[in-house]
């Protein structure tokens, strides 16, 4: 059953991308932010299903963001999308209760952990 | 053919300029031709001679026209200040208006020519969320674009590497390795080297490039003077 998805990226190409990727998945794009304040903002509002969220983004970063959502929502499902190094980055992500890692040169990868 | 070639390189700054000296003299204008209609004697004369048939003595008649000349000049200098008030606050106000717009597309200006220079990091200042906010906006999405896809682009060069290397050891195993296809594999290392020497050249925001690796920069490592704010 296809889900609810919120784009969190600071490039309308990666979004749109994404959203593509998502969409021919079967799942429903209810909403797109530009930096984490928005995305936190939409979330609280739309309570999506599922988060993909970027790291690197101005005003507020993925982290920070990821971080909000889940002190609001500990049920929160967020998958990090980004170009950091996956090694690095995707243990922090974990870390931080986060879905899943995965890099932006593999976006097909998000279908297979969704 | 000539003077459209001269518009088009008027700068926004010139054309506002020769609108406000344009207004100045249309304001300075119509002060000159008010004050000189008010001094027509022609117009006092008339309402003097129509006020007069209603009045029997002659020392009222000299009032009156004393109170119609008092009243004239009044009128006179009341239109001149009241013109000359308008034409300052219009003048400031104008003045104000011109002054933030350029500035903004100043900012604007600066933030488009460092980003030509490869300074992706840069942000122009969206707000307030007007035109030129919208303008700034665009440039800086096409700056996050041109990241991504620099990024995206590093990523996959590094991946190339990968394999190139792994093809490499694989023909050290072998034993006979065709000529043709060391010189190919050669030529996709230098071609993947001359990507990544291109990539480098840029300046990212909030990331940096290490061994191969895309990088986080550490809060304390961020560059505060990213945004244009000169």
């Amino acid at each position: 059953m296809g889900k609810r998805i919120l784009i969190v990226d600071d490039s309308s190409i990666m979004r749109k991308m994404i959203t593509k990727t998502l969409k021919a998945g079967g799942h429903t794009i209810v909403g797109e932010a530009k930096n984490g304040k928005e995305a936190v903002a939409l979330y609280k509002e739309l309570k999506p299903d599922l988060v993909t969220m970027d790291i690197t983004m101005r005003e507020m970063d993925g982290f920070a963001a990821a971080k909000e959502i889940l002190s609001d929502d500990p049920d929160a499902q967020i998958i990090f999308v980004s170009n950091l190094d996956e090694k690095k980055y995707g243990e922090d992500a974990t870390q931080l209760g986060a879905m899943g890692y995965v890099s932006k040169n593999k976006t097909q990868k998000l279908l297979d952990l969704i | 053919m000539s003077c459209n070639i001269k518009l088009k390189n008027l700068s926004f700054q010139k054309v506002i300029w020769g609108c406000f000296i344009l207004f100045f003299l249309a304001t300075v204008m119509v002060i000159i031709f008010i004050t000189y209609e008010l001094e027509e004697t022609s117009l006092r004369q008339q309402l003097l001679d129509k006020s007069s048939g209603s009045v029997s003595s002659p020392a009222s008649n000299t009032d009156l026209q004393d109170h119609v000349l008092e009243y004239f000049r009044k009128l006179k200098h009341r239109i001149f200040w009241a013109l000359g008030i308008l034409f300052l606050g219009t003048a400031v106000l104008f003045l104000l208006t011109v002054r933030t717009i350029t500035n903004r597309l100043e900012k604007v200006i600066q933030g488009t020519r460092k980003i030509s220079l490869g300074q992706l990091a840069v942000f122009i200042p969206v707000q307030p969320h007007d035109e030129i906010g919208k303008i700034g906006e665009m440039i800086n999405d096409i700056a996050a674009n041109f990241q991504e896809i620099f990024l995206s682009l590093w990523n996959h060069t590094e991946s190339c590497m990968y394999t190139l290397e792994q093809l490499r050891n694989h023909f050290q195993m072998s034993p006979k390795v065709p000529d043709k296809l060391e010189d190919t594999l050669e030529h996709l290392d230098t071609d993947l080297e001359g990507m990544q020497t291109i990539i480098k050249s840029f300046e990212f925001y909030d990331i940096c490039l290490e061994n191969g690796k895309i990088m986080a920069l550490e809060k304390t490592e961020k560059k505060p003077s990213a945004a244009v704010n000169k």
